[in-house]
C-alpha cells in the first residue's frame, strides 16, 4: 500500500486566501518536470513500495499541465513499481482548465481516473472575493464536460465561512454541489492564513470574518444536507458516497507511506517525515548539483502516538483502544484511558473500545486531540 | 588601629554613591583599571541590570597620606527605601559616613532619613556635593540646605564628581582627618559584630563582621553568642575586591569568617562572635529584626518543586535577612510559602533572584499588608493572608498599619500630590517650606495604599521632582473587607484580596476585566465574579470556545499541526485548575498589572 504525490506549483493567479506553494509564471516548467522525473528515480527505491495504490497531482494547479506531461510523470513513477489494478489517480483541477479537448485527452490518453475540481463557491461575489480565475458558469460547464467524457469519480471543493456569506448563501452552495451529484465533496472552513491578501483585507477592516456562531451553523447545515443526500462524513472536511472515499487522502490518515515529488511536497515512511524545499529555482538547482532537496524529521514514539491520536480522531473510523495497544503497548493505552476519561461525553463518545467525535466534538477536534496528547512517555 | 578608618557612603537613591566609590577604589589602586567598571561594587546581576544598589558592599582600601599608611574600610549602601535596613547595619560597623547629595537635586527624602540614622549612631558626617560636573549643579543653594539640616559649617562641605574624579583626593583626606579611628582593645576578649552574611555555593555561608575588641585567629574556636553555636574559624580574612585570607584580623577592622555554617538560621545579623576559650562578657547591641511590610504567597510553578523552593528561599534569606517566610497552602496553587517583604521592589527582586540564581519559576499571589483583627469576644489575631480573614459577623473591628510619609517636592506639584494622597486615604499633617520653592509635606496614610502604585504615580505626577520616605506609625481602625474572586461559582483562594471597602468596587471591576483578558476560552462559558461575602460586585464572561478545529490535515500539515497542538498541551499542563476552569499562571499576577 503506497501513494505518490506530485506537487505542481503553478497557478494562473493567486487566490486571495491561499498560502500553498506556487508561482504565477511557468518559466521553469520544463526544467522542473525533468527534475521531478529525477527525484522519482532517486528516491522511489528507498521507499520499498511493492505496488502503488494511489497517485495524486496536487498544487498549485496541476491542470495547467498538458495531458502528455501528466502521463509522463505517471509513467515514470510506475516504470519500476507496479500500479495496482484499481489504483486511484487523482488530478486537482481548476474549472477554467477543463475544456472538452483537455478532458478528452486526459480521459483517453492518461491513467487519471479521478478529478478534484476546485469550485469553491457558486456565488459570483464570493468567487470575486476569493480572486478565483473562473466564473460560476465555467464551473458548472467543467463538471458537465468531465461527466461527458466519462469521469465517474469526481470530487468538488467548497469553502465556507467566507466573509459576507450567510446561512442562506451557504445553503445554496451546498445544494448546487449536491445537485451535480459528485461522488465526493471536500468542504473547508476558510482559514485566514498569514501573508495572504485576504488577511490584509481583514486586518484593514475591508472584509469582516464571520461570527463563530455563523460558521458553526454553516458547518451543521453542511452535515445535515450531505447526510440526507447520502454522503458519509468520513473526515472533518470530507464527505463521500458509500465507498467513494478518497483513497490517497485516506492513506495519509491511516499512516501508510507516501512519496512526495516536487517543490514543497511531503513524504512519509515508517517513522520519518520529510519535505522538499518550497522554492522551485532552488529545487532545480539542488537537483542539478545532486544535492538533497528535502529535510527529514524522525518521529519519536510519543510523536507517533500524538499523530495517531490527532489524525484518527478526525475520521469516522475513530480511535480503537485495541489498535493503540497493538501499536504503542499497554502503558500508552493506560495513559490514553486516563486522559480520555476527562473528556466530556458530549464531545467524544465511545462504543466499546471505539472512540469517535460527536457532532459537537467535530467542531473541537484540535482541542480534544491536544488534551489527549502525551508530553512525556508513560 | 589609629590608622584604620571605617566609613559608609549614604545618600538618596541615585545620588551617585556607587560611582563615587568607584573613584575611591581607583585612586587607592584597590581595583586595577582593568577590573574597574561602572559601579564596580554592584556585583549582583540584578544590581547591574537595574542600575541600583540592593545590598551593602564592604571593601578595604590602602591609602597613604603624608607618608602614613591607612586602612580604609568602605561600605557602599543602597538608596531605595525598601533597603534602608541595609543602611542601618552598615552604619553600625562604622565611625563615619560620607553623606552624598546630588548637587542638581538637592536634599531628598532618603538623604534626610539616612542622615538621621547616622546621627543616631554618632557617626561623623562628611557632606559631599556630588555631580558637580553637571551644568545644572546648584551648589550654593544645596549647600544652604545642607547647612540648615546638619548644622555644619559651609566650608565643611566638599565638592566632588564621581564621574570626572573632581575632589576625590579631598574626600580621602577628609576621611582620614575627620573620621575618628576606631576605639577598641586588641588585648581584650574577642567581641565582633556580624553585620552581614552571604551564601556562596562553593564556600557555604560567609559572615562579615566588624571587630570591636580583641583579635580573631585562623583555626580558633569561636562562639556566636545569640545562637549559642560554636564553630572552627576555618578561614578568616579581609574584604578586598575578592576575599583575602589572613591569619588574624584585629580590633577596629572589618573581615569575614568561613566556619562550616550549614543553615541560614545559624547566622543572625547583629549577633556577636567571641572566642570559646576566653569569651567576652557582653554581646554588642544587635539590631531590631527588620519588619516586613508586605506579604504575599510564593508558589512553585510545578508542585514537585516545593522542597527546592524552600531550600532556595532559605539560601536567599541568608544574605537577605529581611525576607521572612512560613509555609502555607492554597486550593488553587498547592503548597507554597507566605513571604514577608520590605516593599514591592523587594518583592520583585526576591522573585527575580529566585528565578536567576536558583532557577525557580514561581507564582506570586496578591500582596497585602498585615492587619490586626479583634473578634466580638475580644480575641485578637493577626491577618497576613486573606484566608485568615474571619467570618465578618463574628468580627468586632480591624486595624490597619499606617505610615508617616514624608514627601519633598517642588512647590508647583503640591496640588497634584495632595490629590494623590487624599485619593489614597491620606491626611496631611503639615507642610514646611525648605526653600522658597521646595516643600516638605507630611502625611499619615495607610501602608496598604502605598504598596501598589503609589511610588510610580508620585514620580509621574511630579515629573520625577518628588522624593518619598516613610516610617510606620502603628495601627488605626479600618473598614476592611475580603474580596473574593469566583470562577464559575468556585472561589479561587489565591486571588482573594484584603482591601478597604471604598476601594473594593473599583478593584473588583478591574481585576475581573484583567482576568477576562488572561483566561483563555475553554469548552464552556466561564463567569468571572468579584464578591464581598455573598454579594457579587462585578462580573465578566469568557465565552466558550465552540470551534477549535483546522480545516485541513494533509501531508504537509501533519507535523506542523502536531507541534502546534503539543505546544498547547504543554501550556495547558502548566495551568492551574479550579473546579473545571483552567487558569494560566499569568492570571495570578493579574492584580499586579491592573494598570498595564
Ligand atoms: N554626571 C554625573 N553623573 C553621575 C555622577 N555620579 C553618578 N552619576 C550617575 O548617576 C546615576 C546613579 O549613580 P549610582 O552611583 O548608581 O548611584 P547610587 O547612589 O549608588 O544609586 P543607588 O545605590 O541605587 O541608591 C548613574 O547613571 C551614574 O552614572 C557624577 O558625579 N556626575
Ligand atoms: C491548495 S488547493 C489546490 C487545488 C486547486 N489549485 C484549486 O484551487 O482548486 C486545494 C484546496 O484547498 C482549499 N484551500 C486552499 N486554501 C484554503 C484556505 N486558506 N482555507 C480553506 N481552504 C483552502 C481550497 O478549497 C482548494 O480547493
Ligand atoms: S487555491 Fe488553488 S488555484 Fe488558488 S492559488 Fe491556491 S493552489 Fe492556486
Ligand atoms: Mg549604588
Amino acid at each position: 500500500m503506497a501513494g505518490i504525490y506530485f506537487h505542481i506549483p503553478f497557478c494562473k493567479q493567486a487566490c486571495s486566501y491561499c498560502d500553498f506553494y506556487f508561482t504565477t509564471h511557468q518559466n521553469e516548467k520544463e526544467k522542473l518536470l525533468r527534475c521531478m522525473d529525477e527525484e522519482i528515480v532517486n528516491r522511489l527505491p528507498a521507499f520499498h513500495f511493492n505496488e502503488i495504490k494511489s497517485i495524486y497531482f496536487g498544487g498549485g494547479t496541476p491542470s495547467v499541465l498538458s495531458y502528455l506531461e501528466i502521463q509522463q510523470l505517471i509513467s515514470k513513477a510506475t516504470s519500476t513499481v507496479a500500479l495496482m489494478p484499481d489504483a486511484e489517480i487523482t488530478l486537482e483541477a481548476n474549472p477554467d482548465n477543463l475544456s472538452m479537448e483537455f478532458l478528452t485527452a486526459l480521459k483517453t490518453k492518461t491513467l487519471v481516473n479521478r478529478l478534484s475540481i476546485g469550485m469553491q463557491s457558486f456565488h459570483a461575489s464570493e468567487l470575486e472575493l476569493m480572486y478565483r480565475a473562473h466564473n460560476v458558469a465555467e464551473s458548472i460547464q467543467a463538471f458537465k464536460n468531465a461527466r461527458e467524457v466519462g469521469f465517474e469519480n469526481i470530487s468538488l471543493d467548497l469553502i465556507y465561512g467566507v466573509p459576507g456569506s450567510t446561512l442562506t448563501s451557504w445553503k445554496a452552495n451546498v445544494q448546487r454541489a449536491i445537485d451535480l451529484n459528485p461522488e465526493h465533496l471536500s468542504a473547508y472552513c476558510l482559514t485566514i492564513e498569514d501573508n495572504t491578501r485576504l488577511k490584509y483585507w481583514i486586518e484593514k477592516g475591508r472584509h469582516i470574518y464571520p461570527e463563530e456562531s455563523l460558521i458553526l451553523e454553516q458547518s451543521e447545515l453542511l452535515m445535515e444536507m450531505t447526510q440526507s443526500a447520502g454522503y458519509e462524513h468520513y473526515e472533518i472536511s470530507n464527505f463521500a458516497k458509500p465507498n467513494q472515499y478518497a483513497k490517497h487522502n485516506t492513506n495519509y490518515w491511516k499512516g501508510e507511506p507516501y512519496l512526495g515529488i516536487g517543490p514543497s511536497a511531503h513524504s512519509f515512511k515508517g517513522n520519518e517525515r520529510s519535505w522538499n524545499i518550497s522554492n522551485t529555482k532552488e529545487y532545480i538547482l539542488r537537483t542539478g548539483q545532486n544535492k538533497v532537496t528535502f529535510e527529514t524529521e524522525t518521529l519519536s514514539k510519543i510523536d507517533r502516538f500524538n499523530e495517531f491520536i490527532m489524525i484518527h480522531l478526525r475520521t469516522q473510523w475513530g480511535l480503537h483502544t485495541n489498535k493503540i495497544e497493538e501499536l504503542f503497548g499497554p502503558d500508552y493505552l493506560d495513559a490514553f484511558i486516563q486522559q480520555v476519561e476527562k473528556i466530556d461525553k458530549t464531545l467524544l463518545q465511545n462504543n466499546g473500545d471505539l472512540y469517535t467525535l460527536t457532532k459537537q466534538g467535530k467542531h473541537q477536534a484540535d482541542g480534544i486531540a491536544s488534551s489527549l496528547f502525551l508530553v512525556t512517555s508513560p | 588601629m589609629k590608622n584604620i578608618r571605617n566609613f559608609c557612603i549614604i545618600a538618596h537613591i541615585d545620588h551617585g554613591k556607587s560611582t563615587l566609590a568607584d573613584r575611591l577604589l581607583q585612586v587607592t589602586h584597590t581595583v586595577s583599571d582593568r577590573d574597574l567598571q561602572a559601579q564596580t561594587l554592584d556585583n549582583m546581576d540584578i544590581e547591574r541590570e537595574r542600575g541600583i544598589t540592593i545590598k551593602s558592599h564592604a571593601i578595604q582600601m590602602d591609602y597613604i597620606q603624608d607618608g602614613e599608611k591607612y586602612i580604609l574600610n568602605l561600605i557602599d549602601t543602597p538608596g531605595h527605601v525598601d533597603f534602608s535596613y541595609e543602611v542601618s547595619r552598615s552604619i553600625a560597623a562604622c565611625e563615619g559616613a560620607l553623606l552624598i547629595v546630588d548637587a542638581t537635586q538637592g536634599i531628598q527624602a532618603q538623604t534626610i532619613s539616612n542622615l538621621y540614622l547616622a546621627l543616631e549612631n554618632d557617626l561623623e558626617i562628611i557632606p559631599v556635593l556630588n555631580k558637580m560636573d553637571l551644568p545644572s549643579a546648584n551648589p550654593e543653594e544645596v549647600k544652604d540646605q545642607i547647612v540648615d539640616m546638619i548644622g555644619c559649617r559651609r566650608e565643611d562641605i566638599l565638592e566632588a564628581s564621581g564621574k570626572t574624579g573632581l575632589g576625590v583626593d579631598k574626600v580621602l583626606e577628609a576621611i582620614v582627618e575627620r573620621v575618628p579611628a576606631p576605639v577598641g582593645d586588641p588585648d581584650a576578649p574577642l567581641q565582633a559584630m556580624i553585620f552581614d552574611s552571604v551564601f556562596n555555593s562553593f564556600r557555604g555561608i560567609i559572615a562579615y563582621y566588624r571587630i570591636k575588641h580583641g583579635v580573631i585567629r585562623k583555626g580558633q574556636k569561636v562562639k556566636f553568642i545569640n545562637t549559642g553555636k560554636e564553630y572552627h574559624a576555618d578561614e578568616i580574612g579581609i574584604l578586598r575586591l575578592k576575599q583575602e585570607q589572613r591569619e588574624t584580623v584585629s580590633a577596629g577592622d572589618v573581615g569575614y569568617i568561613i566556619s562550616g555554617i550549614k543553615t541560614a538560621k545559624e547566622v543572625k545579623v547583629g549577633d556577636t562572635i567571641t572566642s570559646v576559650e576566653n569569651p567576652c562578657k557582653v554581646a554588642v547591641k544587635g539590631f531590631e529584626d527588620v519588619k516586613p511590610m508586605v506579604f504575599a504567597g510564593i508558589y512553585p510553578v510545578d508542585n514537585d518543586d516545593y522542597e527546592d523552593l524552600r531550600e532556595s528561599i532559605e539560601k536567599l534569606q541568608l544574605n537577605d535577612a529581611s525576607l521572612t517566610f512560613e509555609p502555607e497552602s492554597s486550593m488553587a496553587l498547592g503548597f507554597g510559602f507566605r513571604c514577608g517583604f520590605l516593599g514591592m521592589l523587594h518583592m520583585e527582586i526576591i522573585q527575580e533572584r529566585l528565578e536567576r540564581e536558583f532557577n525557580m519559576t514561581v507564582i506570586t499571589t496578591v500582596p497585602n499588608v498585615s492587619y490586626n483583627a479583634t473578634d466580638k469576644k475580644g480575641v485578637k489575631m493577626v491577618l497576613r493572608n486573606p484566608s485568615d480573614f474571619p467570618d465578618p459577623s463574628k468580627l468586632d473591628f480591624v486595624e490597619e498599619p499606617y505610615i508617616h510619609a514624608q514627601i519633598i517636592t517642588k512647590s508647583e506639584y503640591i496640588g497634584s500630590i495632595m490629590g494623590l494622597c487624599i485619593e489614597k486615604r491620606g491626611v496631611l499633617k503639615n507642610q514646611v517650606y525648605l526653600t522658597t520653592d521646595r516643600v516638605e509635606m507630611n502625611f499619615e496614610i495607610p501602608l496598604a495604599e502605598i504598596v501598589f502604585d503609589f511610588y510610580d504615580r508620585l514620580k509621574s505626577i511630579s515629573r520625577g521632582y518628588a522624593s518619598f520616605d516613610y516610617t510606620p506609625i502603628g495601627y488605626q481602625t479600618s473598614d476592611l473587607v475580603k474580596l473574593d474572586i469566583l470562577l464559575n461559582g468556585e472561589q479561587v483562594d489565591a486571588l482573594s484580596a484584603l482591601i478597604h471597602r471604598n476601594n473594593a468596587y473599583h478593584f473588583g471591576k478591574k481585576i475581573c476585566e484583567k482576568l477576562r483578558e488572561l483566561i483563555p476560552r475553554q469548552q464552556f462559558d466561564i463567569a468571572i465574579q468579584a464578591a464581598i461575602g455573598a454579594k457579587i460586585i462585578s462580573r465578566e464572561n469568557v465565552k466558550a470556545m465552540r470551534k477549535d478545529v483546522t480545516a485541513k490535515c494533509y501531508g504537509g500539515d501533519i507535523s506542523r499541526k502536531r507541534k502546534l497542538l503539543e505546544k498547547q498541551k504543554k501550556g495547558k499542563k502548566k495551568m492551574r485548575q479550579v473546579g473545571n476552569v483552567e487558569i494560566p499562571q499569568e492570571a495570578f499576577l493579574a492584580v499586579l498589572k491592573l494598570n498595564d
